[in-house]
């Protein structure tokens, strides 16, 4: 059997000695795409944190691309997106990709930064100060799929993006995944979680209330938006 | 890490820290030496210029200010830019050893320094002529001994105020090391000037102060140092200390960029 992309095995999460996240078994398999809903506070960023090493967990075990979170070669094979955050705003967009490309050990790929600038309909030589927030959230996704990544995660995608931007994009995942890398999306935007997941992970008060694919949960509740209602939604 | 030392290169450009930095130590180093040079004392009657090794101990002294301006602006403004807040989840999950960020840190203020040194030399030389430095083997020992002690000292300030200013931020960070740092100055007078005999004594606070002064970083004893550099004597001793220091606070801040900081980052480039 393949190993998965990543394992979260009985996982516990504290924020500041609040417990978030409890008993959490969660993993995901090669070319897969897994959106994880839930509410504000459901603990979605807090699970993505551990994922990526910045918190270890309370108790349970976290293995991600066969490696512990948080390792150097961990991070070679992954890139992550997060909610919010930019660039270096000192830097140009292809300043920023070309230190990218550079940290990833890909200066024999020298049009990468090319490509991603051209799909990504990116300014090369504007300062990113100087960039909107939606060209900046761009710049974040261009560096994440310029180093062609086994693992991608990413926090709210479409924020931010322009509908053209979020149709393409929506593309470029799918195409992404069906080159065999896996992708993690945190979302609170339902319906793109249905067009681009496989699978999904339903966290409620950090606890996961469903997982499955999304054929299953839309055949079982008729529809994800009647599955999160009824799973996420109810009162506790 | 050739594109760290370039991207903390192009932090300091940019934020026009380069810029501060020559025109700091150009006024500073140039101005000050060159009214120096109008200057003399007298002694019984007769009028004498002011020796080369009093020339260099100035020229030390005045760069040792803006060393620490420019370590204490570097280490607590520049160094935290990339590991705090949201920014600081993005450069954490970069495939860079955390030790990849001591050195490049350590680098990038290397050079920093090292244009101070070159427009303290290139004053000095322009001014006095390079014979004062080179004939005189207690002025070239002294000088040598002075950037040797100051670089250990920046360095140390530098990791200690960016440790600091992730922990605690910028702002708390500015005024802990602006007081650390005067009091250090003042201890260091007072222990070695030790007004009254009061220090010297065995028994009392100030000589407890003086015990754990003598194991703290010597940024008090800096100014002493050059001076005594110039006179021929080295004080290995502290030294030692220094690279102490320096250890404690390099595995410190390396403790601290193990994760990303939640200090918010008060300074955007």
């Amino acid at each position: 059997m393949e190993s998965p992309i990543f394992n979260l095995d009985s996982v516990s999460l504290s924020y500041r000695f609040k417990p978030v996240v409890q008993d959490l078994s969660l993993s995901l398999g090669e070319g897969r795409c897994l959106g994880v809903l839930g509410s504000n506070g459901a603990g979605k960023t807090t699970m993505v944190r551990a994922i990526l090493g910045m918190i270890r967990p309370l108790s349970g075990s976290v293995t991600v691309l066969g490696y512990q979170p948080g390792s150097t070669q961990c991070f070679r094979e992954l890139a992550y997106v997060p909610e919010e955050g930019s660039a270096p705003e000192f830097l140009s967009p292809l300043e920023y990709l070309k230190m990218i490309r550079s940290l990833y050990r890909l200066e024999s790929k020298s049009s990468v930064c090319d490509e991603e600038i051209g799909f990504f309909e990116l300014d090369p030589h504007k300062k990113i100060r100087q960039l909107s927030k939606g060209n900046r959230r761009r710049l974040l996704l261009a560096a994440a799929f310029m180093v062609r990544p086994r693992f991608l995660i990413l926090d709210e995608p479409i924020n931010g993006l322009d509908p053209m931007m979020v149709i393409k994009l929506r593309q470029r995942l799918q195409d992404f995944c069906a080159q065999g890398s896996s992708i993690l999306i945190c979302s609170h935007i339902l319906s793109e979680v249905e067009k681009v997941c496989s699978d999904i992970a339903i966290l409620k008060l950090g606890r996961k209330v469903y997982s499955g694919t999304v054929a299953a949960a839309e055949a079982e509740y008729g529809g994800l938006e009647n599955a999160f209602a009824k799973l996420a939604g109810a009162a506790t | 890490m050739k594109a760290l030392i370039l991207f903390g290169l192009r932090q300091t450009l940019r934020v026009r820290l380069v810029v501060a930095v020559v025109a700091i130590a150009f006024l500073l180093e140039w101005m000050g030496l060159r009214l120096l040079r109008e200057m003399t004392f007298s002694f019984q009657g007769i009028v004498y210029p002011i020796g080369s090794s009093r020339t260099m101990f100035v020229a030390l002294f005045l760069q040792l200010f803006a060393g620490s301006f420019i370590a204490a602006v570097y280490g607590i403004w520049l160094v935290p830019y990339l590991h705090q807040g949201a920014r600081g989840q993005i450069s954490f999950c970069y495939p860079v050893s955390r030790w990849t960020y001591v050195v490049v840190y350590g680098v990038n203020v290397s050079v920093l320094l090292l244009i101070l040194n070159i427009v303290m030399i290139g004053s000095f030389c322009n001014l006095f002529g390079v014979s004062a430095i080179v004939d005189d083997p207690l002025v070239l020992k002294g000088l040598w001994w002075g950037i040797l002690t100051q670089t250990l000292g920046l360095w140390t300030l530098m990791f200690a105020l960016a440790t600091c200013s992730l922990a605690i931020g910028s702002i708390p960070a500015f005024f802990i090391g602006l007081f650390g740092f005067g009091f250090m100055q003042v201890l260091g007078g007072l222990f070695r000037v030790a007004i009254g005999g009061l220090v010297n004594s065995d028994s009392g606070f100030l000589y407890q102060l003086k015990q754990i002064y003598q194991w703290l970083p010597p940024w008090g004893e800096l100014i002493f140092e050059l001076k005594s550099g110039l006179q021929g004597e080295i004080n290995w001793s502290h030294v030692g200390l220094w690279v102490i220091w320096l250890t404690v606070f390099i595995l410190a801040f390396r403790f601290f960029i193990a994760r990303p900081a939640y200090t918010r980052p008060d300074y955007s480039a």
